[in-house]
């Protein structure tokens, strides 16, 4: 099959999908007009004695019918057309849904490194633009996901399980297996389905809504047991009606899934010419505990979209797994399974043992990183964002392994990392400490109190260079943590900055760092591109002028000159001068924000402005890179950390 | 009749324009295809001195490896120039399949070397650096690909009639594939005991 036949066989799946869309709508109508019907005429008959005296004409009934049937529609109408709303911002809305955190382009982790080259080269050998990349970090079995309406608005989603089970060719298989589904157009398919199936899901929702609020009705009226026996039967009626809905909602999964699946399995290793890979993650899934399934309940509505089948029911979305395989390789035994699940804890234990053996060596070079002369020079820098070079992927490595194994240990589990996270954020000085701390006892109580205080030798251990990588480890781990959880985080950490006398370069940048990697991602911005332009933003630029170039010089008159070397790139005409701040933090704040909705050019020309400021006097402090860094997450134009020989 | 005859020379002018822009097009297709592989090689070659720098604390006794590997680099890095200014020609891209592929074998040595050594293997400057290469050389198979696909169809409309014709007119040059040695198929060089 080429790619124009798989293309018209979309357009005639979606033809059938529409077709068994409809009739599921017209069963659930008739059932439940039925059911309506039975209802009324069970209230109203005489010798029901209940409501007699209003007995019902027979004639009435049509419009008994003509009203529900009204509801019924209206009410899948109305939520498919919400749920379809909700999904316009293509497939990152869709991973997001699920808990999906976007991979940014500068993570140094080097799973989600690979994952990232990954999908690139697969970009490549699709021709198909590289689409956003996220990672369900919840979800421990080996599945993943493609969505979106169109190749541009796609985003492709791996759980943790296949980043970490996963070596490079398979991942390389899967994530092949899914471009398929971004070329052949039934991702577009898929995902408008998510929609339409939560219409037909819903009436089954409402009913369970009503017999779930009876209890409390039958409590507070007194009128008749027997009325509200009625609609609660009638309740638990509709909700088998609802069950047709289910029905049909995942017959026509199942029929868009089923065969999607083997088409994209073959396209794949059409992709990458290797079978070996998605045969391997085939297996792997097989010999995994969790194999493919999903933590995740709502990941019912997206199961025709995943990569193996993430929930066990009785129309599944994919052919079974052996059958799979056995397509890629004929001669496949099951036994192949335990073998294989042998290898994996075999080989679990062996990392787990490498990893005690090589203890980090603090790197001699460590110390030579910061602080040293530097001329970076500026256009050079404006490349990178967005696009760490090599050298910098390596520095961060170096600074990540310099930081001690303890510390590495606890910050990767989600519950210490958020302690280790506030016990960054406090203040040197142990007065400020103390009333940091009680404020923090007062805010999450006593045990977490305790386990930042547990966490305290270790980070004070950091020096000034090691702790913005810390603090970038630790997100990692925080981004497992649920929406609520972060923004309880987030709300904790303001209260400790509020707290600090003067604030401190370190404790911005970890305030703005954390808005952007903990809280953006909740809030996704629709817009990516601004329109303000420098002349019109002078006053914001003269404040975020002098906050930077305050912190990197010893006096005034250096300040001044520091100034003077990134605005005069800027305004070359007419433009404020240096301004001595008195609180910065708030005025750098509204500054930023302003300044985010620059044009692109002109936020380029800001950033090449910002490291001349920074780089003046051809010294480049700590203080000075973890501000630059922070601005420039903050104006949504992600750098790598720069260090001194990095340039 | 003479308008007759005018009305033909004017069609077969436009139909000769026709041609001729399309073989551009396609000539065209394959130098921005030929600029996709540049990209990756180029970052390949800028990737080997990190990677000599870092395995040199480890395999101090491998001098000759190491040296290979960078001898093999500073070839290549000369092939490519001379293939990126014209990817049309048949000597400079042969010149750098040659290249690379004995860059590909260096850099397979090296690596079969390392496996001796776990510190190196370990190393997690050295795990990145073999992760950037094996996705640039991946980059590279995969954009060959389309290389490939498009001097394909540069020849085929540079061959077939009347367009071959108006190729000759205008000295169209064939083209040439650009053939570099998968590196999926990087394996363990063979030791010989004789």
């Amino acid at each position: 099959m080429n790619f124009f036949e798989r293309q018209a066989a979309t357009r005639r799946l979606s033809r059938w999908m529409v077709l068994l869309f409809v009739l599921a709508i017209a069963a659930i109508v008739l059932a439940i007009d039925l059911v309506v019907v039975i209802a009324v005429s069970v209230l109203t008959s005489p010798d029901g004695g209940l409501l007699a005296a209003e007995t019902m004409a027979f004639d009435q009934y049509p419009m008994v019918v003509l009203v529900s049937s009204i509801i019924v529609l209206g009410t899948i109408g109305i939520s498919s057309v919400t749920r379809t709303a909700s999904l316009s911002g293509g497939g990152s809305a869709v991973a997001q849904s699920l808990g999906g955190t976007r991979v940014s382009a500068d993570s140094s982790d080097p799973l989600r490194r690979r994952l990232l080259n990954v999908v690139e080269e697969m970009a490549i050998a699709s021709g198909v633009p590289v689409p956003q990349v996220y990672v369900l970090d919840r979800e421990a079995g080996i599945n993943a996901f493609a969505a979106g309406h169109n190749p541009s608005n796609a985003a492709i989603a791996v759980t943790r399980g296949a980043l970490v089970n996963l070596n490079r060719e398979e991942l390389q298989g899967v994530i092949a297996h899914e471009f398929s589904h971004v070329l052949n157009g039934d991702m577009r398919l898929s995902t408008r389905l998510i929609g339409w199936l939560f219409g037909l899901t819903v009436v089954a929702m409402v009913a369970r809504f009503i017999l779930r609020h009876i209890p409390r009705l039958s409590g507070s009226s007194r009128k008749g047991g027997s009325v509200i026996g009625v609609i609660a039967a009638a309740a638990g009626i509709i909700l088998v009606l609802g069950w047709i809905g289910l029905f049909f909602g995942r017959l026509i999964q199942a029929a868009v899934s089923r065969k999607r699946e083997s088409l994209a399995d073959a396209s794949a290793i059409q992709f990458t010419r290797d079978p070996q890979g998605l045969r391997g993650a085939l297996v792997k899934i097989g010999a995994l505990g969790p194999g493919s399934r999903f933590s995740d309940t709502d990941a019912e509505e997206v199961a025709h979209l995943l990569f193996a089948s993430g929930v066990t029911r009785a129309f599944s979305t994919h052919p079974p797994l052996v059958e799979r395989i056995r397509e890629i390789d004929p001669r496949f035994d099951p036994k192949e399974f335990d073998e294989m699940r042998l290898r994996m804890n075999q080989e679990r234990q062996m990392a787990e043992e490498e990893a005690a053996r090589v203890q980090p060596k603090p790197a001699e070079r460590l110390g030579t990183l910061l602080e040293g002369a530097v001329v970076l020079a500026p256009a050079a820098v404006a490349a990178l964002v967005a696009n760490p070079g090599t050298q910098h992927v390596q520095q961060a490595g170096l600074l990540l392994a310099s930081l001690p194994a303890e510390f590495r240990r606890h910050s990767g589990q989600p519950e210490k990392a958020a302690a280790i996270f506030l016990a960054l954020a406090l203040d040197v000085s142990p007065q400020i400490r103390e009333r940091q701390l009680a404020f923090v006892l007062a805010q999450l109580g006593g045990e977490f109190h305790d386990q930042v205080k547990e966490m305290l030798p270790y980070v004070d251990a950091l020096t000034a260079v090691q702790r913005m990588p810390a603090v970038m480890q630790v997100f990692a781990a925080l981004h497992q943590l649920g929406r609520d959880e972060r923004l309880t985080l987030l709300k904790v950490l303001n209260g400790l900055m509020s707290r600090e006398g003067r604030v401190s370069a370190f404790a911005y940048a970890m305030r703005k760092l954390s808005q952007v990697q903990l809280q953006d991602e909740l809030y996704p911005r629709r817009r990516m591109s601004g329109y303000q332009t420098l002349a019109a933003t002078r006053d914001e630029l003269q404040v975020l002028f002098s906050a930077l170039a305050a912190h990197g010089s010893e006096d005034e008159t250096e300040a001044r000159r520091a100034y003077e070397a990134g605005m005069s790139e800027l305004l070359p005409r007419a433009r404020p001068g240096y301004q001595k701040l008195g609180h910065w933090p708030p005025r750098l704040d509204s500054a930023l924000t302003r300044l985010d909705s620059l044009q692109p050019a002109a936020k380029e020309m800001l950033v090449k402005a910002l490291v001349r400021t920074v780089s003046h006097d051809l010294r480049m402090t700590v203080a000075e890179s973890e501000l630059l860094r922070a601005i420039c997450a903050v104006l949504h134009c992600p750098l790598p950390a720069l260090y001194a020989d990095a340039a | 009749m003479i308008w007759i005859v005018l009305g033909i020379i004017v069609l077969l002018v436009l139909f000769v324009i026709g041609i001729y822009n399309g073989l551009v097009t396609s000539r065209n297709g394959y130098k921005n295809a030929f600029a996709q592989i540049d990209v990756q090689l180029t970052r390949r070659h800028d990737l080997i001195p990190n990677l000599v720098e870092t395995a040199k604390g480890y395999l101090a006794h491998e001098r000759g490896t190491l040296e290979a590997v960078i001898t093999a680099r500073n070839a290549a890095v000369t092939g490519l120039k001379a293939a990126a200014a014209n990817p049309g020609d048949p000597a400079a891209l042969k010149e750098l399949a040659s290249t690379e592929n004995a860059l590909t074998g260096a850099l397979g040595k090296l690596f079969a070397l390392a496996e001796a050594y776990p510190d190196l293997k370990a190393n997690r400057n050295m795990m990145q650096l073999s992760e950037e290469l094996t996705t640039t050389e991946n980059k590279v198979a995969f954009s060959r690909q389309a290389f490939n696909d498009a001097v394909m169809s540069y020849n085929n409309k540079r061959e077939v009639f009347p367009s071959s014709v108006v190729a000759g007119m205008f000295g169209f040059m064939p083209a040439e594939l650009l053939e570099i040695e998968s590196p999926q198929k990087r394996e363990v060089p063979k030791v010989s005991f004789t």
